[in-house]
């Protein structure tokens, strides 16, 4: 946490220094108006003092060890119990689960490019009901969550059904 | 607004409409809430974009209705899998699951379902007494005071919401505001920080970055564990015993009273009232020891208290239009699209608006009770149903609610984005709240220190001489001393010297 701290208030360091130099290329007085006025004024003030909270955060993350320290000890255990026997573990329908599939890391990354396909790849250059059916499908098949003939069910369902209800139950237009 | 006021508008509500709507809102909000992982807000935000061409009254209806619902529909996870479905349920999970390991599954739901309504209805009441006298007290407001309030407002945020390091909130916070002020300046009308985009000019609307940062960050955060849980637990009885209740009187009452204080305050959401609520009832319990070993008390404490926080959060709503929790921030939201300007004027404007969103409360509350009863064993059935055909389907909800608002993919690619900024906040502990808090307040905060300091010609010394302002900066300054470890050094210093 320490480490991801300093990394953080850089983060947030770089994030204001990006929002200063915004603030300060807009005009500053003109007709009408003079800084107190000025479009830049409350962006100005914000990101200096998020600046500051991040200067805080990288010098805390150096100076002050001690703080890591109780703040780990007084994170809280997880809730469920592993001799719970009133839940169970969800079994992977679609078959086993391939070894990269229990890496949080690979499953996050997977999750985060599906999603994105969907939205800036899918959404808006191919027919709604279709776009929908192939994300959804490619995201129970990837994650094993049901079987081929399962899966091609619920994607198609979901689309059909979600464009029925959007778009000529409730008049949304979807894309 | 007398009593009167609101039973007319109750009245005025019972029609087939109307009440079709509430109890279908009502068992959506439940639904949502119940599965890990997905909020209120996400539940509220989701329906905020679907009911879009709904009438105002008939959508505003629907998204109280589900609010209502998504934070009791959380106990039912807490309870059968011992995961809050949503955070503000995590207290009930202490006591709700251990009662569920003893076979009391159903008896533990039926307990929550009547402390849940009981909670709403008291947060109701004190709707209906405290807001017609906040909003007297709002009508004194300036562009001053609105400023320091939204100020006060992050930094009381940041602080309850990420209670072991503060900073991380008000960072959040700060950078709410911030993404707020992307778009046409509401004064000069001049592009900020737009790189000659059409789009960015026209700013990031308030629920795709709500959506994002709430629900396709949980959406990432929920497929990140390669074990997921379902229910095996069996439903037996349901009904709780009115001796339980009548039990532990002072605890609800004392919950409720929490849940409503920690309501109204800006940002400071249903989590934190459940877990406030819950320590009182295990400090000033008969029985302390069976607290986390499946108490009843505990248990109605919790979900008394995030409940009866609704109401609460509703009154800074309505009287100063900012929100008291994240799911009220988006209500808000909601309330603009469709036309309705809570704030100052509102009793004005519309006098019998805060008397029917009583009534509405009302009505769902009733409708919770029912639907939480009845339909307990089919609504469980969801709790099945393995998460990774579950979250495709959210996100292409979540897709749905961004885009329905203005009709623009760019909507929903800011969705992905503030999707992956919420999960890399959540990742490092920054929490969620006060960044949403932040830019729904961003657009007031913006325009009242502009407008103040051109109608002063660049005085800042009315921020720091007008009452309101001075009081709310005393207790701004109070919040940060108490978390920055200076209040601690003043307290050894006064202890040396008396000592």
């Amino acid at each position: 946490m320490q480490k991801s701290d300093w990394w953080c208030g850089l983060a947030i360091i770089l994030i204001s220094l990006f929002f200063i130099w915004g603030s300060l290329a807009m005009p500053w007085s003109d007709k009408g108006f003079d800084w107190s006025g000025a479009p830049g004024l409350t962006p100005l003030v914000l990101a200096i003092f998020l600046g500051i909270t991040g200067i805080i955060l990288m010098v805390r993350s150096r100076t002050n060890p001690k703080f890591y320290e109780q703040l780990e000890k007084s994170m809280a255990p997880p809730v469920v119990e592993e001799d719970d026997d009133s839940i169970e573990e969800e079994e992977p329908v679609g078959g086993e689960l391939p070894a990269f599939l229990k890496s949080e890391k690979i499953r996050v990354a997977l999750v985060i490019l599906l999603c994105a396909i969907y939205t800036f790849i899918l959404l808006g250059r191919f027919h709604y009901i279709a776009a929908t059916a192939v994300f959804v499908a490619a995201f129970i098949l990837v994650f094993r969550g049901a079987g081929w003939l399962q899966t091609g069910i619920i994607a198609v369902l979901v689309g059909v059904c979600v464009w029925l209800v959007f778009q000529q139950g409730f008049g949304v237009f979807l894309p | 607004m007398s009593l009167w006021t609101v039973v007319t508008e109750f009245i005025k509500l019972l029609n087939a409409t109307t009440i079709f709507n509430v109890f279908w809102a009502t068992a959506f909000g439940i639904v949502v809430g119940m599965l890990p992982g997905l909020s209120a807000t996400m539940a509220v935000a989701l329906l905020t974009g679907l009911t879009f061409g709904f009438a105002p009254d008939q959508a505003v209806v629907i998204l109280i209705a589900a609010y209502v619902g998504a934070i009791y529909g959380g106990s039912h996870s807490a309870i059968l899998l011992g995961i809050p479905g949503t955070a503000s349920n995590a207290a009930a999970c202490l006591d709700g699951n251990p009662l569920a390991k003893k076979g009391e599954a159903g008896y533990a739901i039926g307990l929550a379902t009547a402390a849940s309504a009981l909670g709403t209805f008291f947060g109701l009441i004190c709707l209906a007494i405290i807001s017609p006298l906040l909003g007297k007290i709002a009508l004194e407001f300036a562009s001053w005071e609105f400023f320091v309030l939204a100020v006060f407002g992050i930094v009381i945020c940041g602080n309850l919401t990420a209670p072991k390091d503060p900073l991380k909130g008000w960072v959040a916070g700060l950078l709410g505001l911030l993404l707020s002020q992307i778009g046409q300046d509401p004064i000069q009308a001049f592009p900020r920080f737009t790189f000659g985009s059409l789009q960015m000019r026209g700013g990031l609307s308030l629920i795709p970055v709500l959506v994002g940062a709430y629900g396709v960050g949980e959406i990432i955060a929920v497929m990140q564990s390669p074990v997921g849980y379902k229910v095996k637990a069996k439903i037996t009885r349901v009904l709780p015993k009115l001796s339980d209740l009548f039990r532990y009187w002072k605890t609800i009452i004392r919950s409720g009273v929490i849940g409503v204080i920690i309501g109204a305050i800006p940002g400071v959401g249903e989590d934190t009232a459940a877990w406030i609520a819950y320590d009182f009832a295990k400090r000033f319990s008969k029985k302390p020891e069976e607290f986390g070993r499946g108490s009843h008390e505990g248990l109605i404490a919790a979900e008394t208290a995030n409940n009866s926080c609704v109401g609460g959060a509703i009154i800074p709503v309505l009287t100063l239009a900012v929100p008291g929790s994240a799911p009220a921030a988006v209500l808000l939201a909601a309330m603009w699209l469709h036309g309705i300007r809570p704030g100052p004027l509102l009793p004005i404007e519309q006098p019998t608006f805060i008397a029917t969103t009583t009534a509405i409360f009302f009505l769902a509350t009733i409708a919770m009770a029912i639907v939480g009863l009845s339909f307990v064993r089919p609504i469980v059935q969801v709790l099945r149903v393995p998460r990774t055909i579950l979250m495709p389907i959210v996100f292409v909800l979540c897709s749905v609610g961004a885009y329905a608002i203005n009709g623009r993919l760019f909507d929903v690619g800011v969705m992905f984005l503030c999707g992956l900024l919420g999960y890399v906040m959540r990742e490092n502990n920054y929490p969620a709240a006060p960044l949403v808090l932040g830019f729904i307040l961003g657009p007031m905060a913006d325009d009242n220190f502009r407008r103040a300091m051109i109608i002063r010609s660049g005085d800042f010394s009315p921020f720091f001489t007008r009452p309101i302002c001075v009081v709310l900066w005393l207790l701004t300054l109070a919040v940060i001393l108490s978390r920055s470890g200076l209040w601690d050094l003043v307290k050894r210093r006064t202890a040396k010297v008396a000592g």
